[in-house]
C-alpha cells in the first residue's frame, strides 16, 4: 500500500503538517489559507486524504503539542503528525517540483 | 444533535455512506469541523456537499480499485486452492456435497416454480386478460346467451365460455377417445389473444359445426397431421369440422382439448358449467375500478328482477392467477423452505469453513511472515470456497433435475406446464446466483478472520489457535442453525399432523380394491331411457364376469368428482316446508353400495327393484340427513317426502341409514345427499364402480377391453381407483407436508453437525487445558458435563430465537392447515424435545472424548 499517488491535495496535507501536529480544522484553515480553497478542498476531501495517507503510513495519529490552541471543554481532536516515511515522501515530492519547476524556468516561462 | 445547518446535515449523512475503513476513525473530527465551520458563521454551502460528494466518489472507487488488485492474485490462488483442498478430501467432499444438495433442492424446486408460476403465458398481452365471474350477460328470446352490450362496450373485448367436461370424440378411423370440450362465444381467441396455428379457426362468419382442436390433441390423435384441418370428427356422434389447431401452451379452459362455437348444441348443456366470463382490458384500465362498476351495473338489473335477493358481486381474477390455482401458495413455501435449507447449510460450511481456518492459523502465520500479504490470505480462503461452490454448483444442476422430479411426481398435474421441467436459462441464472451467495456466505467470515489471523501473526502471535473471536463467530453460527432448524421442524410437524388428520377423516367409502370410471352415452344410438338402460344391464352383466371382480355398481355421481349435483328438498312426513332440508339427489344401485363400502347402519337399501321409472318412493339417507329429520329415532322404515324437480312432493321410504360419506373428501362437511335407486333412471352418464379382490389398478385394461366391446364409440374414461382420487384431491397438501418433513429431516441433520462440529473442535482445541485440568485432580465426566452445558446453552439461546421465530411466521401455513391451529402448542412443544434430544446427541458424543483424553500424552504434545 506504500505506492499512493501524489495528488495535490495529499502534497498540500503532508506540507501542512511538516511543521507539527495539526487537527483536522487547523489543517483546513491552512490549506485554505495557502490556495487550498482554489482547489475546492472541504472537510470530506480532508478527511478522506487523512484516511488514505494514514493507511499509507505518511501520517499517524499523533499527541497534542504543547500549547495547542483546544478550547479546554472541546472534545478530544485528533491531531495527525508525519511519519518518518511521510517526511521522506514530502521531500520527494518537493524535489519533483523543484525540478519541474527549474525545468519552466530555463524554458522562461517563469523567471 | 448539534446544529450543522442544512449543508452539513447533509455532508455528515454522505460521510456515513463511507467505506467502514474511514467512516468509524474520522465521524466525530468531521461533525466538530463542520460545527466549528458553523459557528464561525460559514455555511457548508453546495461547495461543501459537491465535496463531499467527490470524497465519498474517490473513497468506493479506491475500494473498487483495491476489489481489483485483489483478484491478481486468484490465478495464484487457484493453484494453491486446489492443492491445499487435495490435501483435505474430507473437508472438500463435505462442502461440495452439502452445497450441491442445497444449492440443487432450490434450483429443483424454483424450476419447479417458475414453470408454474412465472412463465410466460401464450397469449398477447396476457396481464390485461381477466376472468369476469359472474359475467354480465343477456340471453336472448331463444335461450342463447351472449355478453351483455353494455359489459362489451366497457372493455377492450370480453367472451364467455361454457365448460362442458367431457365428450367422446371419434376421428374417421380408430377408437373413440374421451375429451375435454368447452363451448365459447365469437370474441373468445380474440379476448384471450391467441391465432389458431393452422387454418382459420373460429370465425364470427364460421359454420355452427366447426371446431378448434389443442396442439396436444393434435398431437396425440391426429399424429400431428397438418391435414386434419378441414376433416371431419364426431363428438358424441355429432358431426363437426377442424377448422382449426392452436398453438402448443394454449390450455384454457385448463385440460380442454376441443372449442366449439357457442352455443351450438343443447346436447352439452347436461353436466355443462357456464357461463363463465373472460373480458381484456384496455391498456390501463383499472380490474377493481372496472368490478365495481360491473358490480354497481348488475345490482340494478338483479333489483328489479330479484328484489329480496342480494345481486352478485362481479369480481375480475387476473388470467394467471386463475391458472395457477392452488399450488401457488405450496409452491412459494417449498421455495422458502428450501431457501432456508440452503441458508443453514452454508451457516454450517462457514462454521466448519472457520473452524478450519483457525486450525491452520499457524500455516498461515507462517505464510505471513513469509511475506504473503493479508490480502492474498484472504483471497486464498475466498478462491478455496470458490473452487468448491464452482464444483457444488455444477453437481448442483444434476440435484436439481432430480429434486424437480420428486417435487413434481408430488403435485397435481393441474396446473398448465407443470407436466414437464426443463434446465431454463433463468433457472440456469437462479443457480448461478445461489453458488455466489452460497460462496460469500460460506467463505466471508472465515476470510476475514483468516485475514485477522494473518495480521496476528505478523505481529508474532501465535496462540491464535484459542482465538474468541472465532469461537464467538462460530457460536453464532451455531445459535442461527438452530434457531432456523427450529423454525423448520415446527413448519413440517405442523404440516404433518394436519396430513395425519386429513387423512384420519373417515370419507365414508373405501379407498381400497375400488376402481371407478365413467361412461357417457351419446344420444344419437342412444335416444331414450330405455337403449341406455340396456347399455347399462349390459355393462355390469359383463364387468361382473371378468375375473378379480366381487361387485359392481352404477350410480349418476362419482365421489371426488368436479360434477356439480342440483339439490332437491327433503322433509320429515307431517312436518312443516320451513322444516326442509336441502339434499344433493344421487342415483346408485345396490351394487354400488356394496363396491364402494358404504357403510349400513340401519335398514336394507333398496331391497326390491322399482317398478316404474322414475320411481322416488324409496330413498336411502347418511346418517347426517337422517338426524337433522329424525333426531336421535332410526330413521329406517320412516316416511319422508321428497319434492323433484317439478317441485311436486312424494312420500318416500327411508330403506336405510348409511354412515356419513365425504362426496368432496376429507376437508369437505358430511354431504348431505339422498340416495336413490339407479334402477329408476337411465341418465346419459353412468358411473361406475368396481370391487376388485385384488389391486383394482390390474382390472384398467380389462375395462375399457368391456367398454370396447359393447360400443366402441363409448369410451370408458376417468378409469382411476378411489385411492388415487382421494389421493390426488390431497395431493398439493401432502407434497408440501412431505417435502416440508424432508426438508426439516435435512435441517436437523446439518444443525446437529453444526453442533457436533462446534464441540468436537472446542474438545481439540482445549485439549491441553483438559489435560492439565485432568492432571490436576478433575474428573473427567465433569468436564464432559461442563462441555455439554456450554453446547446446550448455545442450542438453548438458538431454540428460544427459533420459538420467536416460529410464532411469528407459521402463520403463513395457516390456509395449508388442517384441523391444526398454526401455533400448535403440541407441535411447538414436540419440536423442541426433539431439537433438546438431537442436540443432546450432538454434543455428547465429541464431549465424550474427553474421558479418553490422556493427560500426559496432550500435556506433551506442545
Amino acid at each position: 500500500m506504500a505506492d499512493l499517488r501524489m495528488t495535490p491535495l495529499f502534497f498540500h496535507v503532508l506540507l501542512a503538517l511538516s511543521d507539527g501536529a495539526k487537527h483536522g480544522y487547523a489543517l483546513l484553515q491552512e490549506i485554505e489559507a495557502r490556495g487550498g480553497s482554489a482547489m475546492g478542498v472541504g472537510p470530506s476531501s480532508l478527511y478522506y486524504a487523512l484516511g488514505r495517507l494514514e493507511d499509507a503510513g505518511l501520517i499517524r495519529e499523533a499527541d497534542a503539542p504543547a500549547g495547542s490552541d483546544d478550547e479546554p471543554h472541546e472534545e478530544r481532536r485528533k491531531y495527525f503528525g508525519l511519519t518518518r516515511s511521510g517526511r521522506t515522501r514530502l521531500g520527494e515530492e518537493t524535489r519533483i517540483l523543484q525540478d519541474i519547476v527549474a525545468h519552466a524556468r530555463e524554458r522562461g516561462i517563469v523567471r | 444533535m448539534r446544529r450543522l445547518g442544512l449543508g452539513g446535515w447533509i455532508v455528515t449523512l454522505l460521510w456515513r455512506l463511507h467505506p467502514r475503513r474511514s467512516r468509524g476513525r474520522f465521524s466525530s473530527d468531521l461533525e466538530a469541523d463542520l460545527q466549528r465551520l458553523h459557528d464561525a458563521g460559514r455555511t457548508v454551502g453546495w461547495r461543501g456537499v459537491a465535496d463531499a460528494m467527490l470524497a465519498l466518489a474517490r473513497a468506493w472507487g479506491d475500494v473498487l480499485v483495491d476489489g481489483l488488485t485483489l483478484t491478481e492474485g486468484w490465478g495464484e490462488g487457484t493453484r494453491s486452492a486446489v492443492r491445499t483442498l487435495r490435501r483435505s478430501p474430507g473437508y472438500a467432499a463435505l462442502v461440495v456435497g452439502m452445497l450441491a444438495l442445497s444449492l440443487g433442492a432450490n434450483t429443483g424446486v424454483f424450476a419447479v416454480a417458475h414453470a408454474a408460476l412465472f412463465k410466460t403465458l401464450p397469449y398477447a398481452a396476457p396481464e390485461q386478460v381477466y376472468a369476469v365471474t359472474p359475467p354480465p350477460i343477456r340471453m336472448s328470446a331463444a335461450g342463447q346467451w351472449s355478453v351483455s352490450p353494455d359489459f362489451a362496450s366497457t372493455v377492450a373485448s370480453a367472451a364467455l365460455y361454457i365448460e362442458n367436461g367431457g365428450a367422446n370424440l371419434t376421428a374417421a378411423h380408430g377408437d373413440a377417445r374421451r375429451v375435454s370440450v368447452a363451448q365459447v362465444s365469437d370474441d373468445f381467441f380474440q379476448t384471450l389473444g391467441v391465432e389458431p396455428a393452422l387454418g382459420p379457426g373460429l370465425t364470427a362468419g364460421g359454420a355452427d359445426d366447426d371446431v378448434v382442436i389443442s396442439h396436444r390433441l393434435w398431437a396425440g390423435a391426429f399424429a400431428s397431421d397438418p391435414a386434419v384441418v378441414g376433416r371431419r370428427v364426431a363428438l358424441n356422434g355429432r358431426d363437426f369440422r377442424v377448422s382449426g389447431i392452436l398453438p402448443p401452451g394454449v390450455d384454457f379452459p385448463v385440460g380442454v382439448d376441443v372449442w366449439v362455437p357457442f352455443p351450438t348444441w343443447n346436447d352439452f348443456y347436461s353436466g355443462a358449467y357456464g357461463p363463465y366470463g373472460i373480458a381484456r382490458l384496455n391498456p390501463g384500465q383499472d380490474p377493481t375500478a372496472l368490478a365495481d362498476v360491473l358490480s354497481a351495473r348488475v345490482r340494478e338489473e338483479y333489483a328489479a328482477a330479484n328484489a329480496p335477493l342480494d345481486a352478485p358481486r362481479v369480481r375480475l381474477r387476473a388470467l394467471r392467477d386463475e391458472l395457477e390455482g392452488s399450488v401457488r401458495l405450496p409452491l412459494l413455501i417449498l421455495l422458502g423452505v428450501a431457501g432456508v435449507v440452503a441458508l443453514l447449510g452454508c451457516l454450517n460450511l462457514a462454521g466448519v469453513t472457520l473452524a478450519r481456518t483457525a486450525t491452520r492459523a499457524e500455516e498461515l502465520s507462517v505464510r505471513r511472515a513469509l511475506g504473503a500479504s493479508g490480502r492474498r490470505i484472504v483471497t486464498q480462503i475466498l478462491v478455496e470456497t470458490l473452487v468448491l461452490a464452482t464444483l457444488a454448483g455444477v453437481a448442483s444442476l444434476l440435484a436439481a433435475l432430480w429434486a424437480s422430479r420428486v417435487v413434481l411426481a408430488f403435485l397435481p398435474g393441474e396446473v398448465p406446464g407443470l407436466d414437464h421441467v426443463e434446465i431454463t436459462p433463468p433457472v440456469l441464472i437462479f443457480a448461478g446466483v445461489g453458488t455466489v451467495v452460497a460462496c460469500i456466505l460460506v467463505g466471508l467470515v472465515p476470510a476475514l478472520h483468516g485475514l485477522r489471523l494473518g495480521l496476528a501473526g505478523s505481529r508474532g502471535d501465535r496462540r491464535a489457535t484459542t482465538d474468541p473471536a472465532a469461537v464467538h463467530a462460530q457460536s453464532v453460527l451455531v445459535v442461527a442453525q438452530v434457531a432456523l432448524t427450529f423454525c423448520l421442524v415446527a413448519a413440517a410437524g405442523l404440516l404433518g399432523r394436519s396430513l395425519a388428520h386429513l387423512q384420519a377423516v373417515p370419507l365414508g367409502f373405501a379407498t381400497e380394491h375400488v376402481l371407478t370410471f365413467g361412461i357417457r352415452l351419446p344420444s344419437e344410438g342412444y335416444p331414450d331411457t330405455e337403449a341406455r338402460r340396456g347399455y347399462a344391464d349390459g355393462l355390469v352383466s359383463q364387468l361382473s364376469s371378468v375375473p378379480g371382480v366381487e361387485d359392481v355398481g352404477l350410480t349418476d355421481f362419482l365421489p371426488l368428482s368436479d360434477h356439480w349435483r342440483s339439490g332437491v328438498a327433503i322433509r320429515r312426513e307431517g312436518s312443516p316446508e320451513s322444516d326442509e332440508v336441502r339434499v344433493s339427489w344421487i342415483r346408485a344401485t345396490p351394487g354400488y353400495l356394496d363396491a364402494m363400502g358404504f357403510q349400513v347402519l340401519s335398514g336394507r337399501p333398496f331391497p326390491v327393484v322399482p317398478s316404474k321409472p322414475g320411481d322416488l318412493s324409496h330413498v336411502v339417507l347418511p346418517r347426517v340427513v337422517a338426524a337433522q329429520l329424525f333426531g336421535e329415532e332410526d330413521a329406517a322404515g320412516r316416511t319422508v317426502l321428497v319434492q323433484d324437480f317439478r317441485r311436486e312432493w312424494h312420500a318416500a321410504t327411508v330403506d336405510a341409514v348409511v354412515a356419513d360419506i365425504r362426496l368432496k373428501g376429507a376437508e369437505g362437511q358430511p354431504s348431505r345427499l339422498m340416495l336413490t335407486d339407479f334402477r329408476t333412471s337411465g341418465p346419459v352418464y353412468m358411473g361406475v364402480a368396481i370391487r376388485a379382490s385384488g389391486n383394482p389398478l390390474l382390472l384398467v385394461d380389462r375395462v375399457h377391453d368391456v367398454a370396447r366391446s359393447l360400443d366402441p364409440s363409448v369410451p370408458a374414461f376417468d378409469v382411476s381407483s378411489t385411492a388415487q382420487r382421494a389421493g390426488k384431491a390431497i395431493a398439493a397438501r401432502r407434497a408440501v407436508a412431505i417435502l416440508g418433513m424432508v426438508f426439516a429431516g435435512c435441517a436437523l441433520l446439518v444443525a446437529a453437525m453444526g453442533l457436533h462440529a462446534l464441540v468436537a473442535h472446542a474438545v481439540t482445541r482445549r485439549r491441553r487445558e483438559m489435560g492439565i485440568r485432568i492432571a490436576l485432580g478433575a474428573r473427567a465426566d465433569r468436564l464432559v458435563g461442563r462441555a455439554l452445558a456450554e453446547a446446550l446453552k448455545l442450542g438453548g439461546l438458538g431454540l428460544a430465537i427459533g420459538l420467536g421465530l416460529a410464532l411469528a411466521v407459521t402463520k403463513v401455513l395457516d390456509s395449508l392447515l388442517f384441523g391444526v391451529p398454526p401455533r400448535d402448542p403440541w407441535v411447538l412443544a414436540a419440536t423442541a424435545v426433539t431439537l433438546t434430544v438431537v442436540a443432546t446427541l450432538a454434543a455428547y458424543l465429541p464431549a465424550r472424548r474427553i474421558t479418553a483424553l490422556d493427560p500426559t500424552e496432550a500435556l506433551r504434545e506442545e
